[in-house]
């Protein structure tokens, strides 16, 4: 399919760029290091537009896969010395099987949206909650990795760069993941949930099932993202568990646009790098378990209103249109497909036309 | 076990039932008539706390007095904040909304912290301090007072749901929303009314809280966290539900933190938010989901 | 199809606490036919829908599509019996594609994208609106989004559509328009069809014949011309006062 075909395309495009962003910044450790935390949160975003965007399920619980991720991977490494390489992925399945533990009782029918949201809110401060008190995992001390210098087994690097180009991978596959599911039959099963579940169960869609399954794919990749957080960062300690992060990817993959392809990676490139740079020149408030950035928050949480409540449906259509207007110009595809209506409009339906409202 | 003591964890839970209730009432009635999920709430709380404090200490008066003051204020600011965020986008996808109000969460919560600092703050002077004696159990006057007027709050809300033309219409959206505005009520100013009146009533119970505890910014965390698991065990957003379902809450949360752990008090109310989720998610007292 | 008639309803009742809406409801519908089920508001159309669809549990009764027991199932393993409903979209996604959205029924008999495709140009040739397919939720008129939601319910390849009060809202000319897609489709494709409406006019000119519903159960069956003189049948619409009957 055409769409598929650009949305490919562009990621190509894309990733191509970024590559050579380490350049552009000259190898700086500080910049890259915000450079990969752009990504990292970018990837979670990416990843939450699968069970938020398209399966409309308002999650709240990434920060607590990523830290859960995080933490197995850090254990495996500080009690039997496992490589991350392979303790992100069995980090990954534990916030596999936490998600499926929310959502198995959930997603049961008839249970409202909202109790997911905050089933999934609550999880994030009863798991900083558990590995606070429970020593023996967790603890108030940080646990901190070994030293080791530059270690490939270790996935430890005096330099950022490959933190960076690692992450960048990531991001890749879950951008890749994500076209790929939305253009096949799980994404129209998921978008039809999302829309109607009641009309999706009469087109035979077994609604659970497909939520786990988008449930599933999410938490995976943000789970693999929390292994490679902790090898940044080179520690483990309950604050992983931080909810501002839940609301951030949340509420950046609505602003992005729900079940947009190209809206909530750029949307959430452009964000997160002008936040992070407000945020050094803005400062911050750090009370244990939340982090607040006062004035920056305030610019942050306005900006979304603003956004969400002219653009209720996010900026993913804007950035569709954005990119159709340039591929038009640049003569790469035909003029969109605004047919004329042929066959099955009468002339009183069209002459008659009124637009379905967005708000 | 000390029967005096335990005796003394139910009869705080008691007390507090009735202060959660109120707390959790305002958000009961915009998520059972409106529909809406405000995960603002418990910030709304917060922020009437402080505004308690503010009056308090500028009149130099009981907190429960500076209710005259909050009490319009808030309902204006949720009128304000309905028009201006949620009307827009009432036909929006659920999703949208609940960013909206995560939105204002996150103001209001920077908004406190900018205005006032983390350091937590609280009212200097109450008509209701010391401790009441009541069959050998002590009771602080001030939870006592608060768990009194709040009954009193929730009997005068449910008279006006009942009674009143207002209060009526609301439940009439609550139950079929699109035939409320079928028969020509105005649901632009009955929304937003609504709405209204559920913060208002967030200052009440903000205020009475006041007179017992402190406030800082992550308070609202507590609060709306307690109203939404008070909300979900009770399954109906009718006063007495709400009322029975935050008595259990604050009864088992008392019986926790006198035998097992005072620190432990946010699990346990997380525990039985998880509990009802897999048991019975449509709460102890609602119907048809 | 074999002599098995499409839905064979035997004593369905369903209470809402006290209240009593259906009150041993036992239908029959015929393979092939287009019966139509009115009454007065309230009267109980939807909870009967709703019951024969497995969105909610009767108190009593059975209920079977095609000589296979339907009770106690849930809605996604009625929809593979062959069985499909329409559902008005209240807030489609604007930017979503047309024939993305008929794609979404196509997809209940196949993985592939392909035979996806396939089916749904189908299923929108067969209700006439093949030249939408390109266009977005959000340019699509009334008409235009009800033809959409009946393309993606054929989609599905359903044996008996349940058809849930699609002509709100259109005019008369449109109304004979779908009028005439209805027919056409139950002909040529041998799609048994049960209508709820409250339109009386729509109903009468699509139907076959007519159940009329009333207080929970069913007071009249027939032609839509012995209908209409039904002494008892004018009772119940005239009891109630006049909301109910059509624009």
């Amino acid at each position: 399919m055409r769409k598929m075909r650009s949305s490919y395309l562009g990621v190509l495009v894309l990733i191509g760029v970024m590559v050579g962003v380490p350049f552009v910044l000259g190898f700086n450790d500080y910049y890259l290091y915000v450079a990969t935390l752009v990504v990292l949160y970018t990837t979670m975003v990416v990843a939450w537009n699968i069970i938020g965007g398209l399966a409309g399920q308002f999650d709240l619980a990434a920060v607590a896969y990523q830290a859960l991720g995080g933490f197995i991977t850090g254990l495996l490494l500080l009690w039997y010395g496992v490589t991350p390489w392979a303790g992100m992925f069995v980090g990954a399945i534990g916030a596999v099987l936490l998600a499926l533990f929310i959502g198995f009782p959930t997603f049961r029918y008839g249970v409202k949206d909202v109790w997911y949201a905050l089933a999934t809110f609550a999880i994030v401060f009863i798991l900083q909650k558990l590995f606070l008190v429970w020593e023996a995992v967790g603890g108030p001390v940080e646990r901190r990795f070994p030293d080791v210098g530059w270690s490939w087994y270790y996935l430890s690097f005096t330099h950022f760069y490959p933190y960076f180009y690692l992450i960048l991978a990531v991001f890749a596959a879950a951008l890749i993941v994500n076209i790929r599911v939305r253009y096949s039959k799980i994404g129209y099963y998921l978008m039809a949930i999302r829309e109607n579940e009641e009309a999706a169960a009469m087109l035979g869609v077994d609604v659970r099932k497909y939520k786990l399954f988008a449930l599933i794919i999410y938490a995976f990749i943000v789970g693999i993202t929390g292994g490679i957080f902790v090898s940044i960062v080179r520690y483990i300690h309950p604050s992983l568990f931080d909810s501002w992060f839940s609301l951030q990817t949340a509420v950046v993959g609505i602003v992005g646009g729900l079940g947009s392809t190209v809206g909530p990676p750029m949307t959430g490139l452009i964000l997160f790098t002008v936040s992070e740079y407000l945020r050094g020149t803005l400062g911050g408030v750090t009370i244990f378990g939340e982090t607040i950035f006062g004035l920056q928050q305030i610019l942050y949480a306005i900006v979304v209103i603003l956004v969400v409540v002219f653009k209720p449906f996010g900026l993913g259509p804007v950035f569709d249109s954005a990119i159709q207007w340039i591929s038009t110009s640049l003569k790469l595809k035909r003029q969109p497909g605004t047919t004329r209506p042929t066959t099955g409009d009468n002339a009183e339906s069209s002459a008659r036309s009124r637009e379905v409202n967005e708000a | 076990m000390d029967i005096m003591v335990l005796a003394q964890a139910i009869a705080f839970g008691l007390l507090n039932g009735g202060v959660y209730a109120l707390a959790a009432s305002g958000l009961a009635l915009v998520f059972g008539a409106l529909n809406i999920a405000n995960f603002a709430h418990g910030d709304f709380i917060m922020l009437g706390m402080y505004a308690t404090f503010v009056v308090s200490s500028l009149l130099s008066v009981d907190p429960v007095v500076s209710i005259l003051f909050t009490v319009p204020i808030f309902f204006i600011l949720g009128v304000m904040v309905y028009l201006g965020t949620l009307h827009r986008i009432m036909k929006a996808p659920v999703l949208s909304q609940v960013a909206v109000t995560i939105a204002v969460l996150v103001l209001l919560r920077n908004v406190a912290l900018t205005v006032w600092g983390g350091q937590p703050k609280a009212v200097s002077y109450t008509m209701f301090s010391g401790l009441v004696d009541v069959g050998g159990v002590s009771l602080p006057l001030s939870r006592l007072a608060s768990a009194i007027l709040s009954i009193i709050a929730l009997v005068a809300l449910e008279l006006f749901l009942k009674k009143t033309r207002f209060g009526i219409a609301i439940r009439a959206c609550a139950d079929d929303q699109e035939a409320t505005s079928l028969m020509g009520v105005n649901t632009k100013w009955l929304y937003s009314t609504t709405f209204g009146l559920g913060i208002a009533l967030t200052a009440v119970a903000a205020a009475l809280i006041m007179t017992f505890q402190e406030v800082n910014p992550l308070s609202g965390v507590l609060y709306g966290l307690l109203a939404w698991v008070i909300i979900a065990l009770s399954g109906t957003s009718e006063v007495k539900g709400v009322l029975a379902a935050a008595t259990i809450l604050a009864i088992a949360e008392s019986l926790g933190m006198f035998f097992w752990d005072p620190r432990g008090r946010d699990l346990i109310v997380y525990g039985i938010f998880v509990l009802i989720l897999m048991v019975r998610p449509t709460g102890l007292f609602g119907g048809k989901s | 199809m074999s002599g098995a008639a499409a839905l064979t309803t035997e004593g369905i009742v369903k209470k809402f606490g006290g209240l009593v809406v259906l009150n041993g409801v036992s239908v029959v519908i015929p393979d092939g036919e287009i019966v139509g089920l009115i009454g007065p508001n309230g009267a109980g159309k939807t909870t009967f829908f709703n019951v024969v669809t497995g969105f909610l549990r009767p108190e009593a009764g059975e209920f079977s599509y095609y000589g296979q027991n339907a009770t106690g199932r849930l809605p996604y393993q009625i929809a593979r019996m062959g069985v499909s409903r329409t559902f008005q979209v209240v807030k489609p996604f604007p930017s979503l594609l047309v024939r993305e959205g008929v794609m979404i029924g196509a997809y209940k008999n196949t993985s592939r994208r392909k035979t996806a495709e396939e089916i749904a140009a189908w299923a929108m040739d067969l209700v006439g609106i093949g030249g939408l397919a390109e266009r977005r939720y959000g340019s699509c008129n009334l008409m235009q989004t009800k033809l959409v939601d009946l393309a993606r319910c054929l989609a599905t390849k359903p044996k008996m559509l349940l058809i849930d009060e699609l002509a709100a809202g259109l005019t008369p000319a449109e109304m004979n328009e779908l009028i005439d897609v209805l027919k056409r489709i139950n002909r040529q494709e041998h799609i048994t069809m049960c209508v709820v409406e409250h339109v009386i006019r729509f109903i009468m000119n699509l139907s076959n014949r007519i159940m009329v519903l009333h207080q929970g159960g069913i007071i009249a069956e027939g032609a839509p011309s012995e209908i209409v003189n039904n002494p008892a049948v004018v009772a119940a619409y005239l009891g109630e006062s006049a909301t109910g009957a059509q624009k």
